[in-house]
Order: structure tokens, then C-alpha cells, then sequence
């Protein structure tokens, strides 16, 4: 919520009473000061800095009321209280879900792999009882398997990748998620029993890019943009 | 190279590790040990005499950049070289990785043909140097 209720107090214009009030206050403190009278020092200075905060605190009750009226003038509350109590859920689940298929089916794939490489093996095995003429054949052609099998393994890849990127984007939905309902809960909603489990300053923020996206990704090095620069520092 | 030496494959999706692992097995090496993040790979590294390690850079707990530190400062296991398999594609990362001794660095998605270049670039610098 700070971003809403944390204006600088320097930013609310002052009026001419006001102005002159802290005007002579200021000289009076000055005067504290300058004879040496510490206690009257201390007390009148207190009082300023108490009468500031205050001030600051009149302002952020000042913004709350208004950032009630306007959530409930514009009907926003069920919206938000919809949006922050059951869809996003909904969405991470979903994402969750996707996260798990993918790698479900990448692992089920990686053991058919395993598996045909196994008899792509044992194949080999049983050619070497053929002729010499079929049993070169047979050897080029599971050596041709096998290529492809290894490809295959390797093509799973984009599990890691699209997982790296789909659970950023869960980060970042819970992030919404929890500042929605910080903001309802800033508004007086009452009634909305989910609370944020985890607010957003626990997130994980690794600071990291993460995988290059296509047409999003700026600054992205290819592995030989990587080798360019690790050759120039000498690697 | 060793076929039989001892690698360590670090990485948090067990998709990764196992494409890893079967890369490095057409290549010959089969004698490999998985951690799922750097807090995991770090006592194992501390008991277990590993000739190399392959690792990613973003996991929790600990991350690759934290595990390749933590090696380069442990007198005990700071010549193990390191090769660095990760998305992490951004300029600053890789001066990073260099700066903090990475002997190599893969960006995904990558290749058979990428890692066995890697390898043997990074034994053949250590043949030279030894």
C-alpha cells in the first residue's frame, strides 16, 4: 500500500497562517537554541516534529476514505474480491496444472526413449549374427536410431524452459493477487476470508532475466554471442 | 578424457538433469550424481571427490552463481572445473560466470553438439594448463 498512502508531506501546499505559524515557531526553536535553554529545546522541538506526523497521518486517513469511496462508487469491490478471491487462484491452478502435465510428459517420453535405446541395443546385438553385407546394414540403420532417439531426448528441453517461464508468471500473478487484496483489505471490504499467504516482499526476486522469449526478450545472448564474449575475456 | 570420471549434474527441473545425464551417457560418461539445487549439491560436493561439475544458474535455495562461489573459495575442491548450463542470456550474467572462474557456459535450449564442444574445450584447456 505505500505507493498509495505514503505522499511526501512536502507535497501538500501550506497556507499563508499555516506558513507563518511554523515561521514563528522555527524562530522561537532557533532562539531555544542559541541560549542554550535545551530542555525548552527539545520540548519545542518534539512538538513540531509531532505536529508534522500528524499532519501525515490526517492525510493518509484522508486518502483511505477516498480510496474507499471510490471503490465502492465504481462497484469495484465484488470485482476485485472475485478477481483476487477465485480467479487468480483459479488461473495459478491451472498454470500449476500445466506445469505438471508438461513435465509428466516429458519424463514419460524421456523413458520410451530409454526404452527404444535399450532395444536399439540389443539389435545391434542380435546383427552381428547376420552376414557381413546385412549386418553393416543393420548397424547404419541403428546407428541412425539411435541419432534420432538422442535428438528426441534432447527435444524435451522446452519442459525446463516453458516451466522457467510459466512459473514466473505465477510469481508475478501472485503478486497481483496479494496486492488486490491488501487493497480491499485497505478499503474496509469486509467479509473476505482469504488473506494473502505470502505477501509480495516474500516473493523470490533472483534479479535474474531468465529464458530469452522471442519478440519480448531484449539483450538475450545467443550461445555464440556467450562464446564472442568469453573469448574477449580470454576464456 | 577419464569416461569413468565423477560428475555432478545440478540442476531444479529433474526434466534437465535426466537430458543432461543422457547427453554426458552418449558421451561416454556414466558415472554421474544429481542435486536438485545448489544447497543440495554443496555436501555432496564436500564428501565426494567430484572431477566436474555441471550446473544451472537459477534454482532455489541456493543458485549455480552461489554454488560455482562457494566451490572457486573451498581450497579443498576449488580446481573442480565447472560448466554453467542455464537460460541466463544476459551479458552481465555471463561476465559474472567468468568472473567468478565458471570454466564454461551453455545457454539453453542447447545442443549434443554444444556440450561435447564445451567438454572437450574445457579438458583441453585443462591438459594445456596442467
Amino acid at each position: 500500500m505505500n505507493a498509495v498512502v505514503a505522499p511526501a508531506p512536502e507535497s501538500v501546499a501550506m497556507d499563508a497562517a499555516t506558513r507563518a505559524s511554523l515561521a514563528s515557531e522555527l524562530r522561537a526553536l532557533l532562539a531555544n537554541l542559541e541560549s542554550a535553554d535545551d530542555a525548552a529545546f527539545a520540548s519545542r522541538f518534539d512538538q513540531l516534529v509531532r505536529s508534522r506526523e500528524e499532519g501525515l497521518f490526517a492525510h493518509v486517513a484522508r486518502l483511505t476514505r477516498q480510496l474507499h469511496s471510490a471503490v465502492t462508487e465504481l462497484r469495484l469491490d465484488q470485482r476485485l474480491t472475485d478477481l483476487a478471491g477465485a480467479e487468480i487462484p483459479d488461473a495459478r491452478s491451472r498454470l500449476d496444472y500445466v506445469m505438471r502435465m508438461t513435465e509428466q510428459a516429458a519424463h514419460r517420453t524421456l523413458d520410451l526413449v530409454e526404452a527404444a535405446s535399450n532395444q536399439s541395443r540389443q539389435l545391434a546385438q542380435l546383427a552381428l549374427r547376420a552376414d557381413p553385407a546385412l549386418a553393416a546394414e543393420l548397424a547404419a540403420a541403428n546407428g541412425r536410431l539411435r541419432a534420432h532417439l538422442s535428438e528426441l531426448a534432447q527435444a524435451q528441453e522446452y519442459q525446463d524452459l516453458t516451466g522457467q517461464i510459466i512459473k514466473r508468471v505465477m510469481t508475478l500473478v501472485q503478486g497481483v493477487e496479494s496486492a488486490l487484496l491488501e487493497l480491499l483489505c485497505a478499503a474496509g471490504r469486509q467479509g473476505l476470508q482469504t488473506l494473502p499467504a505470502r505477501p509480495i516482499a516474500a516473493l523470490p526476486a533472483s534479479g535474474l532475466a531468465g529464458p530469452a522469449v522471442p519478440g519480448l526478450s531484449t539483450g538475450a545472448a545467443s550461445q555464440q554471442d556467450a562464446d564472442e564474449l568469453l573469448a574477449s575475456l580470454g576464456f | 578424457m577419464d569416461k569413468n570420471m565423477k560428475i555432478l549434474v545440478v540442476d531444479d527441473f529433474s526434466t534437465m538433469r535426466r537430458i543432461v545425464r543422457n547427453l554426458l551417457g552418449d558421451l561416454g560418461y556414466s558415472n554421474i550424481t544429481e542435486a536438485d539445487d545448489g544447497k543440495s549439491a554443496w555436501p555432496m560436493l564436500q564428501a565426494g571427490n567430484f572431477d566436474f561439475v555441471v550446473t544451472d544458474w537459477n534454482m532455489p535455495g541456493m543458485t549455480g552463481i552461489e554454488l560455482l562461489k562457494n566451490i572457486r573459495g573451498d581450497a579443498r575442491i576449488a580446481k573442480t572445473p565447472v560448466l554453467m548450463v542455464t537460460a541466463e542470456a544476459q551479458r552481465e550474467q555471463i561476465i559474472e560466470a567468468a568472473q567468478a572462474g565458471v570454466n564454461g557456459y551453455i545457454i539453453k535450449p542447447f545442443t549434443a553438439v554444444t556440450l561435447k564442444e564445451k567438454l572437450d574445450k574445457i579438458f583441453q584447456r585443462l591438459a594445456e594448463a596442467a
